[in-house]
């Protein structure tokens, strides 16, 4: 298996708003985690733990007061080393939860058109690069040429995403992603997740409350509380630990939980089931079949 | 409570144009709680607007509390009686402070300051706000924002209170918080409750549960009957089942089986490790 590629890492970062204000008010401690090549993670956390601080350093627009937080993509820094925003930016993607917060032209051709703009791609450039994200999104050609707001909210998600992946970024950040998609779409976009990171690498942050899809697809979740991160590792990990998540009111996923009461009745459990299927499983090695 | 008698609307009356909601008759009688799921664009959203006179039916015709949606001299009647909570409570909340938000709505139906300030303590004791009234609303968070919106509407003393996606935006903590209280405003208020949701574990706390596909009602009954027609008659919607009705359905198809009570008690989660243990133990 080749190394694995360490894309932003970040080593006991602290972030406080308004330092030396009245206000001042501690968001994030000594906060060590690292962004790899092609992983899905997920932060998961009550209201107010520090998931959007965090992902809002991942992408420069706040800078840490201590620790360190390093791009290791190529041509984000200058040649002292240190990050230009502007290129970061570009290179980290964000997804804010609102799309129509961020999705703003007369049409969807221009929306997805602006950031490759700005970036100074010529207009050949700029149109190979629009019709491809949106093919990757699977949007259809006809859709371009409509204006944005008259598109289906779970449309609008995939139009804002293309806005951000026309940029061409190594990581994609994403602030509750599946917030008010029905279930089949959310479980289409999931889909659509695991083959952004198939088809172009990418690494995805995912902040979520919808800890079942976070189960699902991440390679790695890292529970925060309080501005900290409490827990961490693979789904199966995290979620076998009832004592922290029940400690930091972060949820639990029912296949977990129903496992751990039928465990207290006496039944023998393996591995802690993430899903209906593999809690169906368990209980049937119980049952003698 | 709540008549939809053969009831269409489309938002463009353009030849050709596609129904929102087509031929949709059903009742919701008072004090009950329905529960409404769909797909993303099945009608849903509309189907609520229609319930204060947002919106009136292309054809057919809407009745609430026996008096139609459509007659003009009705329309400030059926509001005063209608409650509307949406998803995002930031663009419903007007006041800086907790208690004068509340206020808002008393204040401008212009009612005297002793009843103003009954209302207010009434809808903030309800949502489990009242130690809060002096805060910032700005401070409060997702679930608290969204209790302070339901607040807002039960200080007009609705008889139906209709809520489009209330959990959406919280976290699991503040969407118990919501479903709780909407709980407690059915049982202790007696309001008649409208409820539009993704969750489909939230979806089984209804009396009754109607089920939207491109504009048709598809189901109108009670919930465990609904999920119990197993995972490929609710995908069909765009729906999944919920995490209980899913598990029995698979060790049925297993060779578990478990009886409609079963699926009835599964309605709430806490009881679904009992009916589990039992059935394997009746098993062996």
């Amino acid at each position: 298996m080749p190394a694995k590629e360490v894309l932003i890492s970040l080593k006991n970062v602290g972030f406080t708003y308004n330092r030396g204000l009245p206000t001042e008010c501690a968001a994030l401690f000594d906060i060590s985690l690292d962004i790899v090549r092609g992983e899905i993670i997920s932060l998961i956390g009550h209201t107010g733990s520090g998931k959007s601080t965090l992902i809002q350093l991942l992408n420069s627009q706040r800078m840490p007061d201590c620790g360190e937080i390093r791009w290791h993509m190529d041509g984000v820094c200058d040649e002292k080393g240190l990050p230009v925003r502007r290129r970061v930016c570009a290179a980290v993607g964000l997804v804010f939860q609102y799309p129509e917060d961020q999705v703003f032209e007369e049409t969807v051709y221009e929306d997805i058109a602006f950031g490759p703009r700005q970036m100074g791609k010529t207009p050949e450039e700029t149109e190979k690069i629009v019709f491809r994200t949106a093919e990757l999104m699977g949007l259809d050609k006809q859709i371009l040429y409509k204006t944005p707001f008259e598109l289906s909210g779970g449309t609008l998600r995939k139009v804002a995403i293309a806005g951000v992946l026309a940029m061409e970024p190594r990581v994609l950040v994403l602030d509750e992603p599946m917030a008010g998609l029905d279930p089949k779409s959310c479980d289409g976009f999931a889909s659509l997740l695991l083959g952004l990171r198939e088809c172009l690498g990418l690494s995805i942050v995912m902040v979520s409350h919808n800890l079942e899809y976070s189960a699902a697809l991440s390679d790695k979740i890292y529970c925060m509380s309080g501005g900290r991160i409490v827990l961490s590792g693979t789904a199966r990990e995290v979620f076998s630990d009832r004592a922290k998540l029940d400690e930091h009111a972060i949820g639990v996923i029912p296949a977990a939980s129903v496992a751990a009461e039928l465990a207290a009745s006496g039944m023998k459990i393996e591995k802690t089931p993430l899903t209906a299927e593999e809690l169906a499983g368990e209980i049937l090695n119980n049952y003698g079949k | 409570m709540i008549e939809f008698k053969n009831v269409s609307f489309r938002y463009s009356n353009e030849e050709g144009a596609p129904y929102a909601l087509a031929d949709i008759s059903l009742n919701i009688s008072r004090g009950e709680l329905a529960v409404v799921v769909g797909a993303n664009g099945s009608g849903k959203s509309t189907m609520a607007r229609l319930l204060n006179c947002l919106l009136v039916p292309t054809a057919g015709k809407v009745f609430i509390d026996g008096m139609d949606t459509s007659a003009d001299e009705n329309i400030w009647k059926i509001r005063k009686k209608v409650g509307f909570v949406f998803q995002n409570p930031e663009n419903q909340i007007v006041g800086t402070v907790v208690e004068n938000d509340v206020a808002f709505a008393p204040e401008n139906l212009g009612l005297p300051e002793s009843e103003i300030e009954e209302r207010v303590s009434y809808a903030l004791e309800a949502v489990g706000l009242i130690g809060r009234r002096e805060f910032m609303t700005a401070h409060l968070s997702g679930g608290q924002k969204q209790r302070l919106a339901i607040a807002g509407v039960l200080a007009m003393k609705p008889d139906i209170l209709v809520l489009d996606e209330p959990t959406a935006m919280l976290d699991a903590r503040g969407r118990d918080s919501i479903i709780r209280l909407i709980l407690k405003i059915k049982n202790e208020l007696k309001i008649t409750v409208v409820l539009i949701t993704h969750f489909m574990e939230n979806a089984l706390i209804g009396d009754k549960l109607i089920c939207l596909e491109d504009g048709f009602a598809r189901y109108a009954g009670a919930p465990h009957a609904f999920f119990m027609k197993g995972g490929e008659f609710i995908s069909k919607f765009n729906l999944k089942q919920p995490f209980a009705y899913e598990l029995l359905n698979i060790l049925g198809e297993r060779g578990i089986r478990f009886a409609e009570r079963d699926y009835i008690r599964a309605s709430d989660p806490a009881q679904l490790g009992a009916i589990i243990m039992g059935a394997v133990k009746n098993a062996r």
